[in-house]
């Protein structure tokens, strides 16, 4: 029913004074019809002196959506007629008169069109007071939606603000994989989302997102079960209703809003044009955040790159002054053995300068090679090369000279993109593989796996090579300390996974590790393709 | 067999300890810091056996390569003389480039430097620019003599 403070009192006056001018009666009426309660209420009134008319015949009217007339001796004659807009019953017009005035037939069919068109006014400011109310929640959530760039928080938030606005329980955003064609979920609610329902994706044309994504329209779903197009991930959802996220000129898919409910037929087309405004909105907010995100990846990107630029800087002209001044260490200490030998001095003495001149060199050449092992990483290595990481692997294989007794699993991607990277990168892929046949030790039988595939994602293609070894592996505690530069190993000086992961992170990459103690170790390497 | 040596070297221990290494062998060494002095003694050089070279020879400069753009004018001007570089912090990029675009004999690197196979090389390298010089010297002795024979009309083609 349209409220009565929505309803424009002078409209409804002047359609009151209008009935009355019209058939020429001393008083006239406008009663609001509430259908949900029963009720009637006085909106406007002409002459009635408060006099209030006989309710229970005004509801009848609405009721029987015909008009009533009540000529009674003795009484005012009465003409009510009903207003309706499309067989709803939005009030009733009412008009009296003294008792010698009888109403026939002809003066409510004269009636009727003003009615009528009172109620098709008040139909208008309902719906004018709705769209408003829809507007400002569309705002609201307009506002909310751009208060965030951060991507996750973008997207959930459209999915909790679009299941408001249409009152479902349970939803769905998915996105377009540009590379592979699904559409991949990125937020969801409400209840049983298990990681298998999470994880199925929807191939373009397939269940009703995938043909929303396809047709790149609205999808009202009535009823769940009985849809032909429907996929049911979820059995107590009854109806639903999906929008797609288009943008451009072209409308270009970027993904599928679906969003569903427990009760049978819980959306109509108004929910699907509210949706619709919202995937606008939504679209808009998706590509703030991605182009946020993008400009904020590539800063990251390049923060790091000056970091190690200045890292690298610093540790080469270190490198070179340290190379310098302690080099001449071994070199002279290696000079005055020389000497020595033509000496003829005591044997005491001649012990004692060479024990002396062994400490020095065995000193300066320690020196050395922590400041090699330190500045590893950071050397300039030459111009990038490109790879084929499958070939790559095979030569820090052979390199490695693995005993007969290891079994080497290689499962490698067929077609991978190439690689750009320093050629120290063998190094890298030797000094695991040494790393996992050393972890191996004392296993009856050593199986050393290599594994690569191409990996897509937001920041473009990746390659993943996993070196994986079924020895001991690395118990919790040291696995806190594994990347720490110093850290206690038998052989060498503890510079090993430190320089392995500075050097991957300075080609823009990552290294992780995996262990399960008693079961092996695998170490994943994600390096950018070139 | 003793050479004529020239050391370039920025750092004075490295020049010294260098300097009197090699004199010890019996060489005759001269040693300077800088590019320039490098450049005035070749320019009244010409019998020099062998220069070693540092790459840098700014320690303040990270990119200087002075070093290298001697060998290059060695390598172009002085044909008789070998160049041996050593270097504090060198790349195999470097070393390459040394190697194969300006024919240098031989690199050392400051942080493993091996004395004894340092004398090895220096000692190659002055006999075989040693060599070199005097098969040029043969070559031109035949020349010119085989040009007195045809004067004398003794010449095996002009019989």
């Amino acid at each position: 029913m349209a409220e009565l403070q929505t309803v424009d009192r002078a409209f409804l006056e002047n359609a009151v004074q209008q009935a009355a001018l019209l058939l020429r009666t001393a008083a006239s009426a406008f009663y609001l019809y509430d259908a949900d309660r029963n009720r009637l209420q006085l909106a406007a009134s002409r002459g009635l002196d408060g006099a209030t008319c006989d309710e229970a015949l005004l509801l009848r009217v609405c009721r029987s959506r015909q008009p009533i007339i009540r000529n009674r001796r003795g009484e005012w004659s009465i003409l009510a007629v009903p207003a309706t807009w499309r067989d709803r019953v939005q009030g009733v017009l009412v008009v009296a008169d003294g008792a010698e005035r009888t109403f026939g037939r002809r003066e409510a069919e004269m009636l009727q069109p003003l009615a009528d068109l009172v109620a098709a006014a008040l139909h208008q400011a309902e719906r004018l007071m709705r769209m408003t109310a829809q507007f400002r929640a569309l705002h609201d959530i307009d506002v909310a939606l751009t208060s965030s760039l951060q991507l996750d928080r973008v997207l959930n938030l459209i999915l909790e603000k679009a299941c408001d606005l249409v009152g479902a329980e349970h939803g769905s955003l998915r996105l377009l994989d540009p590379a592979g064609g699904d559409l991949v979920l990125k937020a969801y609610l409400g209840e049983g989302w298990t990681p298998e329902v999470r994880a199925y994706t929807f191939p373009i044309g397939h269940g009703i997102t995938g043909w929303v994504a396809q047709h790149r329209r609205p999808y009202l779903c009535r009823d769940a079960h009985a849809d032909p197009q429907n996929v049911v991930l979820f059995e107590e959802m009854q109806s639903g209703v999906a929008v797609p996220l288009l943008t451009g000129p072209e409308g270009e898919l970027l993904g599928v809003l679906l969003l569903e409910s427990t009760r049978p037929a819980a959306f109509d087309e108004r929910d699907v044009e509210l949706l619709e405004a919202l995937a606008q909105e939504a679209v808009i907010a998706i590509q703030n955040a991605t182009q946020h995100q993008a400009l904020q990846d590539e800063h990251e990107r390049r923060v790091a790159a000056e970091k190690w630029t200045v890292m690298g800087q610093a540790a080469t002209a270190l490198a070179h002054r340290i190379n310098n001044l302690i080099g001449i260490v071994p070199a002279s200490a290696a000079e005055i053995r020389r000497s020595l030998a033509r000496l003829d001095i005591p044997d005491a003495e001649r012990a004692w300068i060479e024990a002396n001149l062994d400490r020095i060199e065995r000193n300066g050449r320690f020196v050395l090679k922590l400041a090699d092992g330190l500045f590893r990483p950071f050397q300039e290595t030459g111009p990038r090369v490109r790879f084929n990481v499958n070939r790559l692997l095979n030569e820090a294989l052979q390199a490695a000279n693995l005993p007969a007794e290891v079994e080497v699993v290689r499962e490698f991607g067929q077609d991978l993109p190439p690689l750009e990277s320093s050629s120290l990168l063998v190094d890298i892929f030797l000094e695991l593989i040494t790393n996992a046949r050393k972890a191996m030790e004392g296993r009856e039988h050593k199986r050393l796996t290599l594994r690569t595939r191409a990996e897509n994602d937001e920041n473009g293609l990746w390659l993943v090579v996993e070196i994986g070894d079924n020895g001991m592996g690395i118990p919790p505690e040291q696995m806190a300390h594994l990347w720490d530069m110093f850290k206690q190993s038998a052989t060498g000086l503890g510079f090993g996974l430190w320089w392995v992961r500075t050097f991957i992170e300075r080609q823009g990459g990552t290294i992780r590790c995996e262990s399960r103690p008693g079961e092996g170790t695998t170490f994943t390497v994600r390096l950018p393709a070139a | 067999m003793r050479g004529k040596i020239l050391i370039v070297e920025d750092f004075a221990d490295w020049r010294d300890l260098l300097q009197g290494l090699l004199q010890r062998e019996g060489h005759e060494v001269e040693a300077v810091a800088t590019l320039q002095e490098a450049r005035a003694y070749l320019q009244e050089t010409t019998d020099l056996d062998l220069a070693i070279l540092d790459i840098r020879l700014v320690e303040t400069e990270e990119d200087n390569e002075d070093g290298m753009r001697l060998l290059a004018e060695i390598d172009a001007q002085q044909p008789f003389t070998r160049v041996i570089m050593i270097t504090g912090h060198g790349t195999m990029e470097v070393q390459r480039r040394a190697f194969r675009s300006f024919h240098a004999f031989d690199f050392f690197r400051k942080e493993e430097f091996d004395s004894e196979e340092f004398r090895r090389a220096v000692q190659e390298a002055v006999e075989d620019a040693a060599r070199e010089r005097q098969a040029w010297k043969d070559q031109n002795y035949i020349r010119s003599r085989r040009y007195e024979l045809w004067q004398q009309g003794k010449s095996p083609y002009n019989p």
